[in-house]
């Protein structure tokens, strides 16, 4: 018997969500003033969480790691928002955009909450454009869409190349407009360090003023974590220098349980690696593709300076081969095992010795539309390319190889969003809920905002108002001893006590990251297999130990320190990368984003298993130096058919 | 190549600064300026020294983090493009190059390379937004928005509040900052009922914040990573004159 | 609806008074000019006549006077006001100095020296209305001079003109200020209607150009006048 209850409400899947409003608790808006809610992340669903509850009149402190909640990594999604609207009639409905998520996901989401997520998510075209969300418009005055991420309706909604700016500036306003009227009180540089469970409850965090150092307790009512994914677990990835991991890690360290650590997002299309001191990996965004033809030579190819000198058929263009009716436009984790899959092969392109890459190329589009009209579509992006790699992609056809974007795992939450541990909710790409193996297109932001302005506003007065609970005051035992245990692993980390200080090899944060890093995108990345995933499994804990022994971190505790801040981060991906590692050995079987090398169909597909792996595994911390407990919701499909996901 | 880089380097906010010089072998070319901060800071952590504090976040030019003054410029030489952008091919081997803070006195120095850009964010709160809760509104198309109302609201709304504006005006003045919010929101029929309002209280918050006045000389908009126009601070003086005669609002 | 009072006091309500008054100053020294015109004429009773029309206002002269000091009163006081709270707001300056990135940039001398300028032109005015007005720097038969017009007799400031710019040291100085009224408002112009909220996409260019050309014209106009008495009637003299 599971300890999970995802207590999904009962009945069919189109009626879950408005019988589960009628069921669930409402406090009264009297009672609201009297809760205070602790909003960690201030991204798209932090910002629009602590914005909707501070309207329903809960007090909200908000704590971000940033200087501003304006510059969340939500910031630099590029190509848009998915929504049932169907504006432009071509068939889209909640059945066809849940189904197409659920599908997209390889079969490995909770059907309940996709079916929500595409119930809402035509509110949230709404409730954007009363905010002033500069979405792409019609000639006529109407909203634009496209179609996008593997989609056969355009269901898009965009602005420019900058969705997600112009998405969290909006909530960023309401947020902002929240701490005028005084209901949310706005922490910025503030880093959570630890969550506080004071009889079971959450009940507060310690967090660092990363300006004055300071360790603080906040306490609260509840705790609302939505402090985004883990992809920087792998060093290179397409996510920002401050994502991280460690609020929710720290929270699975205090018995939320982490699902599906191992489902991570290779997305196809990002600018390649370039040199050794790369620090960052940039996407372009995968509309490209509606109108860039994805090939590499067909053999092995030395001089590639000019790639359009390549005859016609000596080119593969191996996605509209493979894959007739979906081309160039399949989902990301086909399109993207699909380019290794070449590289490995050897018909990689770009700098020698490791050709990682395959082109991109306009050049047929162009002669059959003119250059203006891909340079209106994508002009911004090919700017960017230009910029970074100092080619023109109107002559010479893009490099690009797939890089780490999102990851679907996380922590494991309830359909209330609420975790294993009472109080601590979680919300946005921080929990694990609606993407299954693999993530569509232009649904991350649809799932941030339907968490934050759609969802916890009703569920969490569904645990506050059925909960008893004490007061804190942030001096208790829990509250003092998680002070103390920040203090003690920052002093650790600084080697207060000298012991580093002798040892004849130092290194540095960032290399002792790029080798974790390293580790990571070559076993536990785009294809996995048992013998990797066990090097794995032996080689994290090596570099773990190597970092705490070797790790230099100068400066001060009680002052602005970067080094400090990555180095704390980075020492809690050595913990996560290990359980990614575990997660992906027991899953035998491929799913979505998560593919091993031993379970593949004869045309090196994903195999799945679902006799055997549909289920979510929710991985239960048991202290220092111990494997985590598996844990298994099991997944019941009741409307969708279970099929062999394809896409030709 | 090789590179000798001029740092400013300052504890805290009421501390005094100087620049400081260090050299760096081996730059790639290929790499970009905040991956050079990098390789520097290595340098200097391995031979056992504090590392230069900087800022950077999404290091794709969006997320308005990154803020160094390069050789005198803000963001560096080139246009439309925020310091995570700039590569270091645009040196040459052997060059000097200077790197400073953003100077201004609402923005207050926190470590070294460090601003403190909250000014910014009591101004947005003073007024950016459109005040509407969360719940049922209208569908997206009830209201028609012709698409070059939407394309000029867009490029307003573009602004990432990195403060380059700020750190390029001679006057150190928050006018092009400010006015594309309110330009964004002025020109789009969701946000005129409260036009008024909000170009009063959020001029008065960016006053208060201590920022200089608009000299309209314009080097804000050259240093704008997203290239905001001048005509956008104009659009805020007349929204503001529109407010100080318009009898409607009673704010 | 902003008070009245406190918008005027905001840094958008002061630069709407400064671009007002320095509107009105514009607008004062191209009727000035105008009148100047005449000096082009050698024969110094046209100059004279409109001078004694001027003075023939009587009090709507004393009242147009008080008018024009407000004026100058209020842009200059405003300058010094604006440019105190701009100088603060920039705290430290750059260590390594500043560069202006070009493209839409207005950065120039003229842009960014405008209280330099304003001050050279505040330190002429003082000068010009005690020389010509009061004939201050004027030699004791001039400056006592008249001359008939029509039937009255009237001072003769034509002779006053006359005789400062026979001097080359008098048309240097008046030559170099012209020039530092010519960059103030090649800036100053244009920036008037930005100021005032009056530019768009559309407008800014042009007003940007007809500023240099606004300022050509006025400096250019005043700044000959000198130079033409000096070559008609210093050196040929």
């Amino acid at each position: 018997m599971t300890v999970l209850d995802s207590k999904i409400p009962d009945g069919p899947v189109q009626g879950k969500w408005d019988r589960h409003k009628q069921d669930i608790k409402v406090v009264s808006p009297a009672n609201k003033r009297n809760f205070k809610v602790l909003v960690v992340g201030t991204g798209l669903a932090g910002a629009s969480a602590a914005a909707s509850l501070a309207e329903l009149g809960y007090n909200v402190t908000a704590f971000c790691i940033h200087d501003s909640p304006r510059r969340a990594h939500s910031i630099a999604a590029q190509g848009g928002i998915n929504s049932t609207k169907n504006y432009p009639n071509d068939g889209d409905s909640v059945w066809r955009l849940f189904y197409d998520t659920v599908k997209g996901g390889d079969f490995r989401s909770r059907e309940a909450n996709v079916y929500r997520l595409a119930q809402l998510s035509s509110n949230i075209i709404d409730q954007a454009v009363a905010q002033g969300v500069p979405f792409a418009r019609e000639y006529g005055g109407e909203l634009a869409n496209r179609s996008f991420g593997g989609a056969l309706v355009s269901r898009t909604f965009y602005a420019r190349g900058q969705t997600g700016q112009q998405l969290l500036l909006g909530a960023y306003g309401a947020l902002m407009r929240q701490v005028d009227t005084g209901k949310v009180t706005l922490m910025p540089r503030r880093e959570m360090m630890d969550l506080v469970v004071v009889d079971g409850q959450a009940r507060g965090i310690t967090c660092r003023n990363l300006v004055t150092g300071d360790i603080e307790s906040h306490t609260g009512d509840a705790v609302i974590v939505a402090s985004g994914g883990y992809g920087r677990v792998y060093f290179l990835s397409t996510n920002a220098w401050n994502s991280n991991s460690s609020a929710a890690w720290r929270a699975h360290r205090k018995g939320a349980f982490m699902a599906n650590p191992c489902y991570v997002q290779i997305h196809p299309t990002c600018i390649p690696v370039n040199g050794e001191q790369q620090s960052k990996l940039t996407l372009m965004s995968e509309s490209l593709r509606n109108d860039g033809r994805v090939w590499v030579p067909s053999e092995r190819q030395n001089d590639l300076s000019n790639a359009h000198n390549v005859p016609r058929e000596k080119r593969d263009y191996y996605l509209e081969r493979r894959y007739p009716s979906f081309g160039n436009l399949v989902p990301r984790d086909v399109a993207s095992r699909n380019g290794k899959m070449m590289t490995d092969r050897d018909l990689g392109v770009g700098p020698e010795p490791d050709r990682l890459a395959v082109f991109l190329d306009f050049r047929d589009r162009i002669e059959e539309l003119g250059k203006h009209v891909i340079e209106e579509r994508y002009g911004n992006l090919f700017d960017i390319y230009h910029e970074i790699t100092a080619e023109d992609p109107y002559s010479v056809p893009m490099r690009i190889y797939p890089a780490v974007h999102y990851t679907m795992g996380g922590l494991w939450v309830d359909y209330d969003l609420m975790s294993t541990i009472p109080g601590l909710f979680v919300l946005g790409e921080a929990n694990f809920s609606d993407h299954g193996a693999n993530r569509l297109g232009a649904s991350a932001l649809m799932q941030g905002l339907c968490d934050g302005y759609f969802v916890i506003p009703y569920t969490l007065g569904n645990y506050l108002g059925r909960v008893e609970l004490k007061p804190v005051t942030g001096e208790e035992d829990e509250f003092r001893e998680s002070r103390s245990d920040v203090n003690k692993r920052i002093d650790e980390i600084l080697d207060k006590s000298g012991k580093r200080a002798k040892s004849k090899t130092r290194h540095t944060v960032l290399q002792l990251y790029r080798e974790l890093g390293l580790t990571m995108w070559d076993h536990v990345g785009m294809a996995r297999n048992e013998e990797g995933l066990k090097y794995a499994l032996e080689k994290i804990p090596e570099l773990r130990e190597k970092f705490w022994d070797t790790v230099i971190v100068p400066g001060s505790p009680s002052t602005f320190n970067k080094t400090l801040e990555l180095g704390l981060r980075v020492a809690d991906f050595f913990e996560l990368g290990e359980l990614m590692a575990r997660d992906a050995l027991t899953r035998e079987e491929s799913a979505g984003g998560h593919f091993r090398d031993e379970y593949q169909t004869e045309e090196g597909e994903a195999l799945r298993d679902d006799e055997n792996f549909s289920y979510v595994a929710a991985w239960e911390w048991n202290g220092e130096g111990k494997a985590q407990t598996l844990h298994k919701e099991d997944l019941v499909f009741e409307n969708v058919k279970l099929t062999q996901r394809s896409y030709k | 190549m090789n590179l000798t880089l001029k740092v400013w380097r300052q504890d805290g906010p009421d501390a005094a600064g100087a620049l400081e010089s260090h050299t760096l072998e081996n730059v790639n070319k290929n790499s970009s300026f905040l991956e050079m901060m990098d390789l520097l800071n290595e340098k200097i952590m391995l031979d056992g020294k504090d590392a230069i504090e900087f800022e950077s976040d999404c290091r794709e030019g969006i997320c308005g983090t990154c803020c160094l003054v390069i050789n005198g410029q803000p963001h560096g030489k080139s246009l439309g493009v925020a310091t995570c952008q700039v590569y270091m091919r645009d040196f040459k081997d052997g060059d000097t190059i200077t790197i400073e803070p953003w100077r201004a006195k609402p923005f207050p120095v926190i470590k070294d390379l460090v601003v403190d850009r909250s000014a910014f964010d009591r101004i947005q709160a003073a007024g950016g937004y459109i005040s509407v809760s969360t719940g049922p509104h209208p569908d997206g198309n009830a209201i028609k928005i012709p698409k070059d109302v939407s394309d000029v609201a867009f490029d307003h709304a573009a602004c990432i509040g990195c403060g380059a504006c700020v750190a390029a005006c001679p006057n150190a003045s928050a006018s092009l900052f400010t006015s594309a919010k309110i330009s964004q929101l002025a020109l789009l029929p969701q946000g005129k009922s409260e036009r008024s309002r909000r170009v009063k209280r959020m001029v008065e918050q960016m006053d208060d914040e201590g920022f200089g006045n608009c000299s309209n000389i314009g080097e804000c908009s050259a240093a704008c990573p997203k290239k905001i126009p001048l005509t956008s601070i104009a659009r805020m003086k007349r929204e503001y004159l529109r407010a100080v005669v318009s009898p409607f609002d009673a704010s | 609806m902003v008070p009245l009072k406190k918008a005027l006091s905001s840094s958008l309500g002061k630069k709407y008074l400064m671009a007002v008054s320095g509107l009105s100053i514009v607008g004062f020294l191209v009727v000035h000019l105008l009148g100047n015109l005449l000096l082009y004429s050698s024969d110094g009773t046209a100059f004279n006549t409109y001078a004694k029309g001027l003075h023939d206002l009587g009090p709507l002269l004393y009242v147009a006077e008080i008018g024009l000091i407000g004026i100058f009163g209020l842009h200059i006081v405003l300058a010094f006001m604006l440019t105190s709270k701009n100088k603060g707001a920039r705290g430290s300056k750059y260590a390594g100095g500043q560069k202006s990135k070009g493209g839409p940039s207005y950065y120039s001398a003229a842009s960014r020296n405008m209280i330099i300028t304003g001050m050279v032109i505040l330190v002429f005015l003082v000068t010009h209305v005690m020389h010509f007005k009061y004939g201050l720097f004027s030699s004791e038969a001039i400056a006592a001079k008249t001359t008939m017009i029509g039937d009255e007799s009237s001072m003769d400031l034509y002779a006053r003109v006359v005789e400062a710019f026979k001097d080359p040291k008098w048309v240097v100085f008046y030559v170099a200020v012209m020039t530092f009224v010519g960059a103030h408002m090649r800036h100053g112009f244009w920036s008037a209607f930005q100021s005032l909220g009056a530019l768009n996409h559309r407008l800014e260019k042009p007003a940007v150009a007809l500023g240099l050309i606004v300022a050509i014209v006025m400096a250019g106009g005043f700044l000959g006048i000198p130079v033409y008495i000096f070559l008609t009637q210093g050196l040929g003299a």
